[in-house]
């Protein structure tokens, strides 16, 4: 398994939710490539696509979703992909960790049972054999031998995401989509679950997408990190360099609005708001919001420019990247 | 000034058990708070962070009026706030995380504005003047036609503003903000939080801040005070408590929280013991890196530190 080898590539993908009045464009022309073993992080605000693409990728859209583009996994397209070839390859090959624990989880099962059931359900393995392996992932996610037998409400949160992530590995996939798994879990128990997942992700050699909104945490799990604005990428880079030197405005407002515990510094929201996805726009999707925005910024969509490697969805990108265009971002 | 102040509540729930709990006469109880003291001075932003379980919220509904201590007083601008005397109507009010369940889906934002007013028995000319100065200075048109739209015709961060606005239109002294901020998106996230300063800067408003997450503590409050299993772990002014944590909890929890630029954290280990079954000694003696015997059988002071810092911990 080398680093450079490609495991999943997303081409000019665009998923349209249709409604009785309205055509929702919800991911609009994303590019994306993925390397076995590489962790990238999917980073922006709520609305802007996130969770919309990773569940295009698993293949679990609701029916009026419309998709168009390629979804390449190991060289095959996955979005023509018949339904029943489609189910072998989604937790086989394609886990999911979704955000809310308690939604996943059938309450009225052990929830060593519901892993078993899981297993049975793609393999033909004795039960016993079955039982064995959700023992082994157990002690292997910190969970303690006796939680086995335990419903799902005698658990905590953190304990119920564990069990989750215990359910994703029960196939050896080679690709985690983890959806906000630290979401309404506390402070402590967040870098637990996050250290678990960073763990795993080595011991399995998997790779990992990350879907967030805290650009902390991204850069904590990923090596790279691709930022979404309006059901678009606009900028993707790794993440240390992503965030030492963002090279689009909206990421550059995103770490500016970064609370941090160091620095007491009064700073200022983002003016204005997303654009109504259901509506045609013209020009970058970010110049209302955008202090650098000029004319041409509102009258034609900015390609993604190539600039060291990286890539940012703006006519200035490479005026930023020289600081001809400043900003005022005082990281570290 | 002092505007509310707790001495030593404590708070106690008994749980609905099951039907062999009935029969067996057993009771089980939850000890949400014990023995808190807070007080809340006028013109300040108080937080209250914790993790779940610290019983954050519920000190809020005791300080808010809506759930007397166990024991223990509340006081409330000079009187006691569970006496006979009349109650502190208007004076106190709240904002909660969801905007969305906190107003009536069916109300136009004028009526939902104005609710608190006519409670009051203000005058209808009264309540339309006072609804529109509260709309302008949480940074809303005051125009009839945006009066006249219904929640869902705003964003979140717009009907929070609007929420923030129905609070202040009472003039209260007090505003009880539970994760006023914690739904919202950052970019607006920093705007809401931006207002609850503001407001305390030109009203004199003060507000208790409830929240689990000590950045925004960090960015707000004034002072601070850190919850852990119902009890004060720490106090002391925000900034020097979250730069220098005296108390090995608060120092842990900083120590947890990914910033731009950390590689590998130390997760605190376990995860917070449950309110029916406190552990004996210091409440963090479980999870603590440092903790040591006398920790798990002693229980700890909260304790005056330096010049304006208080910290529990037997080992400082």
């Amino acid at each position: 398994m080398s680093e450079g080898d490609v495991l999943l590539e997303v081409r000019d993908l665009c998923v349209v939710y249709e409604s009785l009045d309205a055509r929702i464009r919800a991911v609009d022309h994303v590019d994306l490539t993925l390397r076995r073993g590489e962790t990238l992080a999917l980073v922006g605000e709520s609305g802007c696509g996130k969770s919309t693409l990773g569940n295009a990728i698993i293949g679990i859209l609701p029916a009026n979703a419309e998709v168009s583009g390629e979804i390449l996994f190991e060289g095959v397209n996955i979005v023509s992909l018949p339904r029943k070839r489609m189910r072998r390859i989604r937790w086989e090959k394609i886990a999911m960790v979704f955000q809310n624990a308690q939604n996943s989880l059938d309450p009225t099962l052990r929830v060593g049972d519901q892993l078993v059931e899981v297993i049975l359900a793609h393999r033909s393995i004795p039960r016993v054999e079955a039982q064995r392996r959700v023992k082994e992932l157990f002690s292997l996610v910190g969970l303690p031998p006796d939680y086995y037998r335990s419903y799902p409400h005698e658990l905590s949160g953190g304990s119920r995401q564990r069990v989750i992530i215990a359910m994703a590995l029960l196939l050896n996939p080679q690709l985690l989509i983890a959806d906000e798994p630290t979401t309404g879990l506390d402070v402590s128990v967040q870098l637990q679950i996050l250290n678990l997942l960073k763990d795993i992700k080595q011991r399995f050699q998997m790779s990992m997408i990350f879907i967030t909104h805290d650009i902390a945490v991204a850069n904590y799990v990923s090596d790279r990190m691709a930022v979404m604005y309006a059901g678009q990428i606009v900028e993707a880079a790794p993440s240390q360099a992503l965030l030492a030197k963002p090279l689009h405005p909206y990421t550059i407002a995103l770490t500016e609005s970064l609370l941090t515990l160091d620095r007491r510094v009064k700073k200022q929201p983002i003016a204005g708001f997303p654009p109504d996805l259901s509506k045609t726009i013209t020009g970058c999707r970010f110049a209302e919001r955008c202090r650098f925005a000029v004319d041409e910024c509102r009258r034609e969509e900015p390609p993604m420019v190539d600039v060291d490697g990286r890539v940012s969805k703006c006519f200035f990108a490479e005026q930023i990247s020289n600081k001809v265009v400043g900003y005022d971002y005082r990281g570290d | 000034m002092i505007i509310a102040e707790t001495r030593d509540v404590t708070k106690r729930f008994t749980l609905r058990t099951g039907l062999r709990d009935w029969i067996m006469r057993r009771r089980i109880i939850l000890t949400a708070l014990r023995s808190v003291s807070v007080t809340i001075p006028d013109k300040k932003i108080i937080g209250l962070v914790g993790e779940s379980g610290s019983g954050k919220t519920t000190l809020g509904r005791i300080l808010g009026g809506l759930e007397p201590p166990s024991e223990g007083t509340v006081e409330f601008m000079g009187s006691a706030l569970y006496g006979d005397h009349s109650s502190p109507t208007g004076k106190i009010q709240f904002v909660f995380q969801d905007p969305w369940a906190a107003v009536n889906p069916r109300f136009t934002l004028s009526q939902i504005v104005e609710e608190p007013l006519l409670l009051l028995g203000y005058k209808p000319s009264e309540r339309v003047s006072l609804a529109r100065e509260a709309l302008s200075s949480v940074g809303l048109p005051q125009d009839e036609q945006f009066l006249g739209r219904h929640p869902w015709e705003l964003s979140g961060g717009q009907l929070q503003r609007v929420i923030i606005a129905r609070a202040v239109v009472s003039r209260p002294a007090l505003i009880i903000a539970d994760e006023p901020a914690s739904m919202l998106d950052v970019s607006l996230r920093i705007g809401v939080l931006n207002l609850i300063m503001s407001l305390r800067d030109s009203y004199g408003t003060s507000f208790l801040f409830i929240t689990h997450d000590l950045a925004q503590a960090m960015y707000v409050a004034d002072y601070l005070y850190v919850l852990y299993l119902g009890e004060i772990m720490e106090e002391g002014p925000t900034e020097s408590v979250l730069r220098q944590p005296l108390n090995p909890y608060t120092l842990s929890l900083v120590k947890s929280i990914p910033t731009i630029g950390s590689k590998k954290l130390e997760a605190i280990r376990g995860e917070v013991p449950s309110p029916i079954k406190l552990p004996s000694g210091c409440g963090f003696s479980t999870r603590c890196p440092i903790a040591s015997t006398v920790c798990r059988t002693s229980h700890p002071e909260l304790t005056k530190r330096g010049e304006d810092r208080k910290s529990r911990c037997l080992l400082q």
